[in-house]
């Protein structure tokens, strides 16, 4: 995949402005919310770069996401050409990734599912949450494992 | 629930632009081809079931308040300013 950024979690803190704000279209909603398929992407001020994703119609719809640029496996995703395809992109630089966060109650530390990223393009403001068959990424992995240090 | 018997090669349809063929069977497992509209997603069962179920406990709730987001990130802005 073109246009990899190494984002440091000692960095500058990247949003990624021209997603945020925005209304993006899910055609099928998410997985658990297939009749949402209108989301935003909303800065968390307090505390960057961390993002809220939230429904548009139901704001108990939302979650915390995280630019995958931030994960140490970000080089090493696959995004198969049939899902690209999906979201009419003509240059990678349309392409955003983000993964969803979500709190181990036993730890309560964040973790994430690294198969199954939000996929968006930033130009036509639709997306997808998709499963990658890679072998290579975890189903539950710490938030504080994940980053690149 | 239909019930329809079929044998590999043999094929379902389902509505225009859905086909479903039965490359293989065995004792135990069965390979499908599933030849449909490329927008519409396509999934594994217990994996889809998963996600539901990840992405329903991934929802903002009173116990995910968004301090538990400190101390990740070194640029995170001082809330006592």
């Amino acid at each position: 995949m073109a246009n990899k950024v190494n984002v440091s979690k000692k960095e500058e803190p990247l949003i990624d402005e021209g997603v945020m704000n925005e209304v993006y279209n899910f055609q099928y909603g998410l997985p658990g919310f297939e009749y949402f398929t209108e989301f935003t992407f909303e800065p968390i001020e307090e505390y960057p770069p961390f993002v809220l994703f939230k429904s548009v119609v139901d704001e108990n719809i939302s979650m915390y996401v995280l630019n995958a640029k931030y994960f140490q496996v970000y080089d090493e995703l696959d995004i198969p050409k049939a899902e690209l395809d999906k979201l009419e992109l003509k240059d990678s630089k349309e392409l955003g990734i983000y993964f969803i966060l979500r709190l181990d109650k036993v730890s309560q530390n964040f973790m994430a599912n690294l198969k199954t990223p939000l996929i968006i393009n930033k130009d036509k403001k639709i997306g997808n949450q998709i499963f990658l068959e890679q072998d290579n990424l975890e189903k539950n992995m710490y938030l504080n494992d994940a980053l690149k240090e | 629930m239909l019930v329809l018997t079929r044998k590999p090669d043999e094929c379902i349809r389902i509505g225009k632009k859905i086909k479903i063929k039965v490359l293989e069977s065995s004792s135990s497992t069965v390979k499908l081809g599933i030849d449909a509209p490329e927008k519409i997603p396509v999934h594994r069962e217990e994996i889809y079931k998963k996600i539901q179920r990840e992405n329903k406990e991934s929802l903002i709730s009173e116990e995910t308040t968004k301090e538990k987001l400190g101390g990740i990130f070194d640029s995170e802005k001082d809330n006592n300013d």
